[in-house]
């Protein structure tokens, strides 16, 4: 049986007669090809590898949706992630197998033939098109603080919020506010889920793809399986889907072995930091924070932020950059409670809860207001 | 009445903290192997999805070695297929043009998915061989 879901996807299909396949094997792309694609996208999208031919079934009758991206309050970090993403292949033919109608810095238009492209996106795919949103949503003042073509920001994304069958906020200030949104919020930037829940713009399947930026390969990993699947994946309580963000960098962290057996880094240069043993005490915010660069990594899979040597900084977290310094410990309550319920291991709390109550004093007030980072952090020890 | 009586068996003592990613994947290797022998259904192990730091995936790569058996593809980028020194347990690489990873899997299988030839292909074949039999005939020559 299929659910409304589906078949509402499914009306969106048979607007574009291509399939995802036949457009492949026009490109001249063999039954091979085809199937290293699926493999591909499957390890993208944090499937397990067995699910290669479900999606080579999918993809043969999926067709190209339409896609329109808004940017409001960002800084196109999430564009550039994307399109520095080292995967042309898998990512190029993602593109290639959706309809990217609208998207401000990657269109060739401009001005009003580029509001007009919106527009006439947004009325021939009313209900079916797939609304991607990156940047927080400035509310205060009824939301003159970010206009586009004279319409406000929260104008543009109510008119595109309307006819979207569902929305992904791509990145941590659609997500989840941002930057835009840290104290003392100027603007009064708010969220698409935050607008949604006090009934500025309507309600419809939203997807969180929290990260500063988030990860290239999460992005086109989500957007593949709305394609491949025409369903959104599994997602939390904060819409993150579960694939990626369903454990934290700590429980995928290739340092945890040190965190369990107590070994950490007092420095950036001490002997610990030098063998490579856990940062938590520099302030990694790994256990606390939902998200794949532990296994995915950056850079084409290169490397991540721990592996280089600096603790998570909590990126894709609601409200992390109010969260105070990122080079004090994480408080104990948290720690310890990620660590026993996650993973049940006796050491890493008995060691996290000392090291936390180490730096009780210095956390004192880091939530309640920003705080500076001074030299004296970094080379603290 | 003995232990011995009963078909129970004793786990594995942990291993070293260090060790404790790569004994994991060996097991879920030796798993599917299971696997392969009851049902014939082959096992894929997603490389990337597995937290391994860079020495303990070399590590896991000393441990499995070389078996007889390479193939290089090329199709959409290179493509690297590698037997282990343990029969049925392949090392699956594939590389985008710009020769970025693109997948790594474990395949535990008689020969991997990629390599195979499918049917609809074995019939495109004959279609092929039949035009190349039906132009030496009409045409007289052999191109
Ligand atoms: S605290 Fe940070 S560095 Fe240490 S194990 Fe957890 S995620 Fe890794």
């Amino acid at each position: 049986m299929k659910s409304d879901r589906e078949k509402e996807s499914g009306a969106i299909v048979s607007q574009r007669e291509e399939t995802v396949l036949q457009r492949l094997r026009r490109q001249g792309i063999s039954r091979r090809g085809f199937l290293k694609f699926c493999t591909a996208t499957a390890s993208m999208m944090a499937l397990p590898p067995t699910m290669a031919p479900a999606i080579a079934a999918a993809l043969g009758s999926a067709t190209r949706p339409s896609v329109i991206w808004l940017s409001f309050q960002e800084c196109t970090g999430c564009t550039e992630s994307l399109t520095r993403s080292h995967l042309p292949t898998v990512e190029s033919l993602i593109f290639d197998a959706i309809s990217l109608d609208y998207h401000h810095t990657l269109q060739a238009a401009s001005g009003e033939a580029a509001e007009r492209a919106r527009e006439e996106a947004m009325a021939r795919y009313a209900g079916e098109y797939l609304l991607l949103v990156d940047g927080s949503i400035p509310y205060g003042d009824e939301g003159i603080y970010s206009t586009i073509a004279g319409v406000s920001n929260l104008e543009m994304l109510r008119q595109g919020v309307e006819g979207a069958a569902a929305v992904i906020a791509i990145g941590t200030c659609s997500s989840f506010g941002g930057l835009p949104m840290a104290s003392p919020n100027p603007t009064g930037a708010m969220s698409v889920n935050d607008l949604m829940q006090r009934g500025a713009i309507q309600r419809r399947p939203l997807i969180n793809i929290p990260g500063c930026p988030p990860i290239p390969a999460v992005i086109t990993g989500v957007i593949a399986h709305y394609l491949t699947f025409g369903t959104i994946p599994q997602l939390d309580a904060l819409h993150r889907p579960l694939s990626f963000y369903g454990d934290t960098i700590h429980d995928r962290c290739y340092r945890r072995t040190y965190y369990d057996q107590g070994k950490f880094a007092d420095t950036f240069d001490d002997e610990g930091a030098r063998l490579g043993w856990c940062l938590y005490k520099l302030g990694c915010r790994g256990p606390t924070t939902y998200n794949s660069c532990a296994t995915l990594k950056w850079n084409g899979g290169t490397s991540f932020p721990i592996q280089s040597g600096h603790g998570c900084i909590g990126c894709s977290e609601p409200g992390f950059w109010d969260a105070g310094s990122f080079y004090e410990a994480l408080s104990m309550p948290t720690a310890a409670a990620t660590t026993a319920t996650r993973a049940g291991v006796g050491v890493g709390v008995a060691a996290g809860a000392l090291s936390a109550w180490q730096n009780l004093h210095q956390r004192n007030g880091a939530r309640t207001g920003h705080q500076e980072v001074k030299l004296d952090d970094l080379e603290r020890g | 009445m003995g232990l011995d009586t009963i078909p129970i068996r004793s786990e594995v003592m942990s291993p070293p903290f260090e060790q404790q990613g790569i004994v994991a994947l060996l097991q879920e290797i030796s798993q599917l192997l299971r696997q392969l022998a009851l049902s014939d259904e082959n096992g894929v192990i997603d490389l990337r999805r597995s937290p391994l730091s860079p020495a303990q995936r070399e590590a896991l790569l000393t441990l499995l070695g070389q078996g007889e058996v390479s193939a290089e593809l090329t199709v959409m980028g290179r493509s690297r297929v590698e037997e282990t020194a343990l029969a049925g347990v392949w090392w699956v690489t594939h590389y985008n043009e710009e020769g970025v990873v693109v997948a790594e899997l474990l395949e535990i299988a008689p020969i991997p998915q990629i390599l195979l030839s499918v049917e609809d292909e074995l019939g495109e074949s004959q279609d092929r061989l039949q035009q190349m039999i039906d132009g030496i005939i009409n045409g007289g020559s052999v191109k």
